[in-house]
């Protein structure tokens, strides 16, 4: 895929409001059928990025560009694009299936090819007798499925899903998981937020990690864990209340700490070993059992924008 | 899809979200049925009016004439009582009243209260009396009858073209003016509803991803103005029916608004102007609408009533429409809806003048409705925050 032209190119953008640069220097390519991971804290600039890339808002400085067809101001034509914003809001008063077609006709469905994929869309979410129900009627999770419904009903070739998972339960999250799966299989390449990390590790090809408006890193998963570094754990099972200060003055322990489980956990540094630490603690803890830990995405994520310091104010 | 197709489905969509078919008519049903509760009631107290009040009369002879027919009024003239007995009679409610004859043209009606009967009985003697004076005149019939005859009098008014304009087609343009305002003032509340209520919602993200700003404002105000527009025909066509349908209880004679093929071009030119005259001030308030965060607590609702200035002083002006200000206004395209039609009506309009009005009304049309798209395009993602006068003029002037 990295030969390919991107789907979606974004260079060197800048967004400003007032006194926030909300977006920095932004450089991005989502390649044709990926699913990139948009990360960051709150106030990120993440649903900035994605509204210019809607073309809600225009950037101050850079360019977006699209491999797929564009209007006259450069935006990715309506049927070609879907997008599930971060603000959800629906007709309250108007039965969910209407909403949803209407949408579907907006990005340039005929009618009757509107409402069977409505009605489809409805059974596969579970919705199916509760087509003639009015949105206000349903639970927020029930309307986050309709709008998401309503964002990619027309199969966009490009879809956009700002915190697709946010207001799901488990279920319905796995539910997710597997249509924006499926989206993708159909040939919609496909950019979203979340901060739901053991969700995003399970469902994204490359992730995108910004906050203070700056990227941070890019990468696939496996790619960033490796070029983080360390960071994977060695979790222990001692007997007592040993003192640990010798295994944290190991160079190889990043951070140790101990629970009310008396387990002790055992952060490692970039570029060290299990091995270089096992001896060590061995020597000074009465250990009943040993078990290794890869680093989560949250860890990494945890780590890195920890680590961010905001931008000096102008 | 063309922007217009998408206009028309925003338009469509907005028509059938306030349009709500069956709330409309059983309005409608409830106004026919008050209609013609009150109707009836009118009717039954018609028909079941007391008999007529006790008069006595003392002094008949005194009068030289036959006493008259007086509707509510049974005369008595045989109670045999003097002036005071008389008086006695009304005081004890044993009559309505007492008619005390003094001579062939003075008498004193004694009463304890006014009623309905009183104000006629004066007039039905008078006129007893003077039909009784002009038949002892010594002329011939013919000459009675000549003096007898009424004066008609026919009133037309001419236009600019000289065509005359007939009473029928007088009221038809005026209840065109009164159909467009009906719409004008009970479409504004819809409006902000359908725009504001939308961003509370946070619908426009949505929108704005699938349309263009300008392409959903559009759709908004002329869905909104559709639905306003049925909701006035309803209420004009409920009301009409009640107009024409009513009367027929009541022995009356049924509404109608006739006007002739002639007056068809006229007509034609009012319904254009008051249809200009409605997407003008609907854009306007699609502007104002547009620049609201929360219609809870914004104290800009209160620019719904704008256009009834405007409004107010071309009216004032219907009689005086020959007036150089009169002509002004007309002209002026937040005035003209109303002074247009009324100087069409009642006076000569040169061609310049209507081709000016017509033009200037649509440009403001147009420019507000640009206006709407370039503020609403703005000011979308201003949430918990109204824009100053300040910013929407900057943002109309950057748009």
């Amino acid at each position: 895929m990295p030969d390919a032209a991107p789907f979606l190119q974004v260079d060197g953008v800048h967004k400003r409001f007032a006194r926030v640069h909300a977006v920095n220097a932004i450089t991005l390519g989502v390649q044709p059928g990926e699913i990139v991971a948009l990360l960051g804290p709150n106030g990120a600039g993440k649903s900035t990025l994605l509204r210019m890339l809607v073309g809600i808002t225009r950037p101050d400085e850079g360019r977006i560009s699209w491999q797929g067809p564009v209007d006259a101001r450069g935006h990715l034509l309506p049927t070609a694009s879907g997008y599930l914003p971060e603000d959800r809001g629906l007709y309250q008063d108007v039965p969910l299936a209407d909403v949803v077609a209407y949408f579907g006709r907006l990005r340039g469905m005929s009618r009757g090819d509107a409402e069977r994929a409505t009605a489809a869309w409805l059974e596969r979410l579970d919705l199916g007798a509760r087509a003639r129900d009015k949105l206000g009627a349903l639970s927020k999770g029930n309307q986050q499925k309709v709008q998401f419904a309503a964002a990619v009903l027309h199969r966009p070739a490009f879809a956009i899903l700002d915190e697709p998972f946010s207001g799901l339960d488990p279920l319905n999250q796995e539910l997710f998981l597997a249509l924006v799966r499926e989206l993708r299989d159909a040939g919609t390449t496909i950019l979203f937020s979340a901060h739901q990390m053991q969700l995003v590790e399970r469902l994204a090809d490359r992730l995108f990690v910004m906050a203070h408006g700056r990227e941070l890193l890019q990468g696939t998963v496996t790619g960033i864990r490796e070029r983080w570094g360390g960071g994977d754990r060695l979790v222990l099972e001692v007997d007592g209340a040993p003192d640990l200060a010798p295994v944290a003055a190991h160079p190889a322990a990043a951070r140790v700490e101990r629970d009310a489980d008396g387990h002790v956990a055992i952060t490692l540094a970039p570029g060290h070993l299990v091995g270089d630490l096992l001896g060590t603690c061995a020597h000074h803890l009465a250990i009943r059992s040993v078990r290794t830990e890869r680093a989560s995405l949250h860890d990494v994520y945890v780590a890195t924008v920890s680590a961010a310091r905001p931008p000096e104010a102008a | 899809m063309t922007r217009w197709a998408q206009v028309r489905m925003v338009a469509q969509w907005e028509f059938g979200r306030f349009v709500k078919w069956k709330q409309q008519f059983i309005g409608l049903a409830v106004m026919v049925a008050v209609a013609g509760l009150g109707q009836g009631f009118l009717a039954l107290k018609a028909r079941s009016t007391p008999d007529a009040v006790r008069v006595v009369v003392v002094g008949a002879g005194r009068l030289g004439f036959p006493l008259p027919a007086v509707a509510e009024v049974r005369w008595d003239t045989l109670a045999a009582v003097d002036a005071a007995g008389a008086r006695v009679l009304v005081r004890d409610d044993s009559a309505a009243g007492a008619l005390l004859v003094r001579d062939g043209s003075t008498s004193e009606l004694v009463i304890r209260r006014r009623g309905a009967w009183t104000q006629p009985l004066e007039g039905a003697l008078a006129a007893a009396r003077q039909q009784r004076a002009f038949a002892a005149l010594p002329i011939t019939p013919a000459d009675r009858e000549r003096l007898a005859g009424g004066f008609t009098v026919t009133l037309t008014t001419v236009t600019a073209s000289g065509a005359q304009v007939s009473r029928g087609a007088r009221m038809v343009a005026l209840a065109i003016l009164a159909f467009g305002l009906t719409v004008l003032f009970t479409g504004f509340a819809t409006l902000f509803t359908g725009i504001t209520g939308e961003k509370q919602q946070r619908i426009t993200e949505q929108m704005i991803a699938m349309v263009s700003p300008q392409t959903w404002m559009d759709g908004k105000i002329l869905g909104l103005a559709g639905a306003a527009t049925v909701g006035a025909a309803i209420f004009f066509g409920g009301g009409s029916l009640v107009l024409r349908a009513v009367p027929l209880f009541g022995d009356g004679e049924p509404f109608a608004l006739p006007a002739a093929a002639s007056d068809v071009p006229l007509l034609l030119l009012v319904l254009l102007v008051t249809a200009l005259g409605v997407l003008m001030w609907f854009s306007f308030m699609a502007a104002v609408a547009a620049t609201i965060d929360d219609p809870n607590s914004s104290s800009r609702p209160i620019l719904l009533f704008v256009p009834m200035l405007p409004m107010g002083i071309a009216f004032s002006l219907l009689p005086k429409a020959d007036s150089v200000l009169a002509q002004v206004l007309s002209v002026v395209p937040l005035t003209s809806m109303g002074m247009l039609p009324a100087r069409l009506l009642t006076t000569h309009v040169p061609w310049w003048e209507v081709v000016a009005s017509v033009a200037l009304l649509a440009g403001t049309a147009w420019l507000f409705r640009r206006l709407a798209g370039t503020i609403f395009a703005t000011g979308m993602l201003l949430y918990g925050k109204e824009p100053s006068l300040a910013e929407v003029v900057r943002w109309a002037r950057e748009g």
